[in-house]
């Protein structure tokens, strides 16, 4: 089954838009803190988990999604958040902090929340895996063919989070899949210092679900796995475990000096980097002119730039609202 | 004289791809993976004196398997100077440093996926393949204790009695050497993608070597044809014509049509067709036309086990297990 030029274009478009969004939000929020980092200080205050390199695992799998499924993510979410089509000018809005945002301001990057498209995140690592199971719980439930997608990192695959998720998934036959985002660094421990297994795909076996193993940091490899994945799912087929080896391109935050990644790990993940091979690829095959490619980076930086001018001009919200909108 | 050393790659990443979504394919996890090295040691230790010079690769396997044996008796186990990085070329790195190292021969665990990156490394490499991958055509289908023994008296014993396998070399097309061991395929995708091959559609012709009526994959295909007479493969040409009902991996049966088949002899050449995009190497897509063809040559050598363990397994020979003649 050849793959749709739209899917592949469509892919494209989303990677341009996460990686310039990426770049736009981490130029703003060094800008603020340094030269002596600061981590309160600035137009967005706090931690930032930024994903670039890391484009293909969400763009591969959002082509098989259709409304009404559900997905929950990291504390590393934007890219997955602007691959599902969370709006991206209240998620531009929410981390800076600001009252037009999906939070009205109050969480902040790590924690986008969407209705329509169904998205959640969370900066608590394996959290959104039971969030994930009990979505699928509901969908069987109601006897709705929707799926809920768990993204998650190879850290989380150590909590017991993970294990209790794909327990009672498998259990219950529900339509989730697990979506492993491989970096092979849990902040700075390599994975072989904290996994006591090479592939964490391997402990789909323990459940009694298909694991599978993506070692290319490739938008087409993850497509056809997760549509195969994702369509299993939604005909009542059950769980299954995807686990992709991808990069991550920056520190594990904004401000992380990242000594404990060599030299030569970085320049050969910036050698292999997806944003430089899949648009050569395009290109080579035809399914992108040069100028078309030019046209969609305009659209993508636009669409960005409008969503952070946005941000930038909403309002901080009152203090007299800080009671609303919380539960605890 | 000192023993002679048995080359050992295991590799973490089989058994790993899509195929256990397209298909009935099975994880074999590291665990699975280890025990079977351990077995192939304590098996090898078994037979004449030999040393096992191995890689150590990135999922851990030979450190796992030498933990699992550590209160039985195995040949010394020394790791080769290669980094393994967990990428495919680690195997074929490995495979060349043994054959540097005056290997006498090469057991791989893994699929046709290892055998093919074993072979690309090492070209003449007498090869005794356990099978702990997806398809497992070019394998020893015996358990790894007995396989560990055959090693053993293989790396003392006469060649004589291998079997030679033919080989598909890639002429054009790849960065580095290339080579199947089973099959090269052409499909119409265009993309490398998840790797394996499932959708019969996108099949436009397949050049395959080495067909048993037991394997799976396209080697089933083709091997509907008669079989493959040494020194040949067959280039199968997909269209309307002759149905086939094929076993294209674990639990994945479906039927081709066949528009034309003819046997190619080792020397020869086939060029892919235009409306070939892409190239799969024993079940991996792999190389992006155009220009792509495949040379049919003189391959590795498979290790005979049955063969070996006739001749060798007499009353009075071997290390003196206690057989006896029958009364």
């Amino acid at each position: 089954m050849e793959i749709p030029r739209d899917d592949l274009v469509a892919m494209y478009a989303a990677m341009v838009k996460i990686r310039y969004f990426e770049e736009r939000i981490r130029e703003i929020y060094l800008d603020d803190k340094l030269p002596a980092f600061d981590i309160a200080a600035g137009r967005i205050p706090g931690e930032m988990h930024l994903a670039a390199g890391q484009e293909p695992v969400a763009v591969g799998v959002m082509p098989h999604l259709k409304d009404g499924d559900a997905i929950t993510a990291t504390h590393r979410p934007h890219h997955i958040a602007i691959a599902q089509g969370v709006d991206l000018q209240q998620m531009a809005a929410e981390i800076f902090g600001k009252d037009t945002g999906l939070g009205h301001g109050k969480g902040g990057h790590m924690h986008l929340f969407s209705i329509h498209p169904e998205f959640g995140c969370s900066g608590i690592i394996a959290e959104g895996m039971p969030v994930a199971v009990g979505a699928a719980l509901a969908f069987k439930k109601q006897g709705s063919d929707n799926v809920a997608l768990s993204f998650f990192g190879d850290g989380a695959a150590n909590q017991g989070a993970f294990h209790e998720s794909l327990n009672l998934a498998a259990l219950w036959n529900l339509p989730v899949v697990f979506i492993c985002e491989d970096n092979r660094y849990a902040i700075s421990v390599p994975k072989e210092a904290s996994t006591a297994i090479a592939d964490n795909s391997d402990r789909a076996s323990a459940y009694g679900m298909p694991g599978v193993l993506v070692p290319d940091n490739d938008p087409v490899a993850v497509y056809e796995v997760a549509r195969e994945a994702i369509a299993r799912a939604r005909d009542g087929g059950g769980p299954s475990l995807i686990e992709v080896e991808t990069d991550r391109l920056w520190g594990h935050f904004e401000g992380d000096m990242d000594a404990y990644r060599s030299d030569e790990f970085k320049a050969a993940m910036a050698e292999r980097d997806p944003m430089k091979t899949y648009p050569a690829r395009l290109l080579s095959e035809g399914v992108l002119t040069p100028e078309e490619q030019e046209q969609l980076i305009k659209e993508a930086h636009a669409a960005v730039d409008e969503a952070i001018a946005f941000a930038e001009s909403s309002p901080y919200p009152r203090p007299e609202d800080a009671l609303l909108h919380v539960f605890a | 004289m000192t023993s002679p050393s048995i080359g050992l790659i295991a590799n973490p990443a089989s058994s790993k791809d899509i195929r256990r979504l397209v298909g009935l394919a099975r994880v074999v996890d590291v665990e699975e993976k280890a025990n079977l090295v351990a077995r192939l040691l304590a098996g090898l230790w078994a037979g004449p004196p030999t040393r096992v010079l191995a890689l150590d690769d990135a999922g851990g396997l030979v450190r796992r398997a030498l933990h699992l044996t550590r209160s039985i008796p195995i040949p010394p186990v020394e790791f080769l100077p290669v980094e393994a990085e967990g990428r495919e070329h680690d195997t074929r790195r490995a495979a060349s440093a043994l054959a540097d190292a005056g290997a006498a021969l090469l057991v791989t665990v893994g699929g046709d996926g290892t055998v093919r990156s074993a072979v690309e490394g090492w070209p003449e490499v007498r090869l005794l393949p356990l099978a702990a991958g997806t398809n497992n055509a070019i394998v020893t289908p015996v358990e790894p204790t007995i396989a560990g023994y055959a090693a053993a008296l293989a790396a003392h014993g006469d060649p004589a009695s291998d079997q030679e396998l033919t080989l598909l070399r890639v002429i054009g097309g790849a960065d580095g050497p290339a080579v199947a061991v089973v099959d090269a395929v052409g499909v119409r995708s265009r993309w490398v993608g998840a790797k394996a091959l499932w959708q019969t559609e996108a099949f436009v012709e397949a050049v395959v070597a080495n067909a048993r009526t037991t394997a799976v994959g396209m080697a089933s295909v083709a091997a509907a044809f008669g079989p493959i007479p040494p020194g040949h493969a067959r280039h199968v040409v997909f269209g309307t014509g002759r149905r086939i009902r094929a076993i294209l991996g674990p639990g994945q049966v479906a039927d081709v049509d066949v528009a034309s088949t003819r046997l190619v002899p080792i020397g020869q050449a086939v060029s892919f067709s235009d409306e070939t995009r892409v190239v799969a190497l024993d079940g991996e897509r792999r190389i992006v036309t155009p220009g792509t063809a495949v040379e049919v040559a003189t391959g590795p050598r498979l290790i005979a086990v049955t063969e070996i363990l006739a001749k060798t397994r007499k009353p009075g020979f071997g290390s003196g297990s206690g057989e006896g003649a029958e009364g």
